[in-house]
């Protein structure tokens, strides 16, 4: 797969083709020239941040300089944020940002991101939106189907994979196939399992689907369905089989938000991860008032991926940083 | 004792798993879009050769396998062990059976192997790319036949079977690919 960077001693040689280039420059200025028509404003937020998130799954690089140590952003959501409660209106950032340890077929430890924001808008006439953009930019069919959380797991195991036993999730899995460090009954990180390794590689061929009302436990920055709070207003986006964004309707309560922080801090605790310094300019701009809106992450290189028919990112990219480790191997 | 962490495994990490020695192969990170990362990882069981594909959770640590690869001589067999010496401190090892699978039918002594130790113990032990074999029988070609021509089975010194070309005849010397058992070319002392 990346045989061809390990020949010879030293390849200086850019990874991607100039046509994949040329793609990539395309599409972007057609994201530019989509957001203009909308009248979305293109901002430029910061890459190095004085915190990282507390987000347990997300890993910040660091940055040390001669005066602070900084973290390289993860997102830009606490910037684009504070730009909202601000009343800038609706505003995107397409630019790099960074995760550390993310590095595989379709990760690398800096992507770049395409996030926006709608003012008044919830997150299925966003997703909607989304969707059209994205099939617009891959050139594939301008279909969407929604989709539920529990129906992906109802359609495919007959169960509802929030009342179950854990175990039962479990033991649907093959047992060749059971994943090692999982404890047969942690059902968030056994519905993770069946969502990207079993269930996200078989969605969105000639379609993009949306998977929503994730369980409240995964509601990171959305706010809970007011209908029912088991479940929260958030989304996933999969097309061609590969998660390619991650919407909110966005949680505007403070005192929600700084509780599942210091969920998120306890968690890290527990799991014998660094502590993580809460943002105190993002959480004051939540507190004056972040005005009722659903904002989207793309997966900008993924977009680009999909657009050209590769598999692989590192090939999307002139010079990917994963897999270009000399002692990587093939 | 060394463990490492799914995201150590790279090509060529030894690892133990239930107890068996493990090549990692391939190491595939794999994370849905907010939530627990996976690593899927294609590893191959040093002892029986067979590849497998298993999950592991992000940041799960797994103990190491201490396997070298040593170059030794191959001495004799004894009927029941192959018997190899390191060529440095000219310390004796012997395998059994299971570990000569691929090896047995190409040695006749002298040969230097790769002997893949694992706690100081042969767990594999590697021929020479290519040996020199002496023909035992086979049956005498037709005349005409030119080296491009056709094939047919002749059996080597060691016992093993190989296709050779027409013209190869009972004695001559050949020289044999171990790793796809193919004839090469005509061979010298």
């Amino acid at each position: 797969m990346r045989a061809a960077r390990s020949e010879g001693a030293c390849n200086w040689r850019p990874q991607a083709g100039r046509e994949t280039l040329c793609l990539r420059a395309a599409l972007k200025a057609q994201i530019r020239a989509f957001m203009d028509e909308r009248g979305i404003l293109e901002v430029d937020t910061p890459h190095l941040a004085h915190h990282a998130v507390p987000d347990p799954e997300l890993s910040c690089f660091t940055v040390t300089g001669s005066r602070a140590r900084y973290w390289l952003i993860p997102s830009p959501e606490y910037h684009l944020k504070r730009l909202l409660a601000a009343g800038y209106g609706d505003v995107y950032s397409l630019g790099p940002v960074f995760r550390d340890g993310e590095e595989g077929l379709l990760h690398e430890p800096e992507f770049t991101l395409l996030e926006y924001y709608r003012v008044g808008w919830d997150a299925r006439a966003l997703a909607e939106e989304a969707a059209g953009l994205v099939a617009r930019l891959t050139g594939r069919p301008d279909r969407v189907r929604f989709i539920r959380f529990v129906d992906l797991f109802k359609e495919a195991l007959g169960v509802d994979p929030l009342t179950v036993p854990g175990r039962q999730l479990w033991e649907a899995i093959e047992p060749e196939r059971r994943p090692a460090g999982i404890e047969p009954d942690d059902r968030a990180a056994l519905c993770d399992f069946w969502l990207g390794m079993m269930f996200y590689p078989r969605l969105g061929e000639g379609e993009t689907v949306v998977v929503h009302g994730f369980p409240a436990e995964a509601a990171a920055l959305a706010r809970l369905d007011p209908a029912d709070t088991r479940f929260a207003q958030r989304f996933e986006m999969v097309v061609g089989g590969i998660e390619i964004a991650n919407g909110y309707h966005e949680l505007a309560d403070a005192t929600e938000q700084e509780l599942r922080f210091e969920r998120d801090r306890e968690r890290r605790r527990r799991t014998g991860q660094p502590d993580v310094t809460i943002d105190p300019e993002f959480m004051a701009a939540l507190r004056s008032g972040l005005p009722d809106c659903s904002g989207i992450a793309i997966g900008f290189d993924r977009v680009v991926l999909l657009a050209a028919g590769k598999d692989d990112l590192a090939s999307t990219l002139a010079f990917p940083l994963a897999g270009s480790d000399p002692e990587m191997g093939s | 004792m060394t463990t490492y962490t799914t995201n150590e495994f790279k090509s060529g990490l030894k690892i133990i798993l239930d107890g068996d020695p493990y090549n990692v192969i391939e190491n595939e990170f794999v994370k849905p879009g907010k939530g627990q990362a996976f690593n899927r990882v294609r590893i191959r069981n040093l002892k029986t050769s067979r590849v497998i594909e298993k999950t592991f959770k992000s940041g799960d640590t797994v103990e190491g396998a201490d396997v070298v690869d040593v170059e030794m001589q191959y001495l004799y067999q004894d009927g029941t062990h192959w018997h190899f010496m390191h060529p440095e401190t000219f310390e004796q090892y012997h395998a059994e059976a299971a570990p000569m699978a691929d090896a047995a039918c190409w040695l006749k002594g002298e040969e230097v192997c790769i002997v893949t130790l694992w706690n100081n113990r042969p767990l594999l032990v590697t021929p020479p790319h290519t040996v020199v074999l002496r023909v035992t029988r086979t049956d005498p070609g037709l005349r005409g036949d030119t080296s491009s021509g056709g094939s047919k089975p002749a059996e080597l010194e060691t016992g093993a079977s190989v296709r050779v070309p027409l013209f190869i005849q009972e004695g001559e010397l050949i020289k044999v690919n171990t790793r796809t058992a193919e004839y090469v070319a005509r061979g010298k002392e």
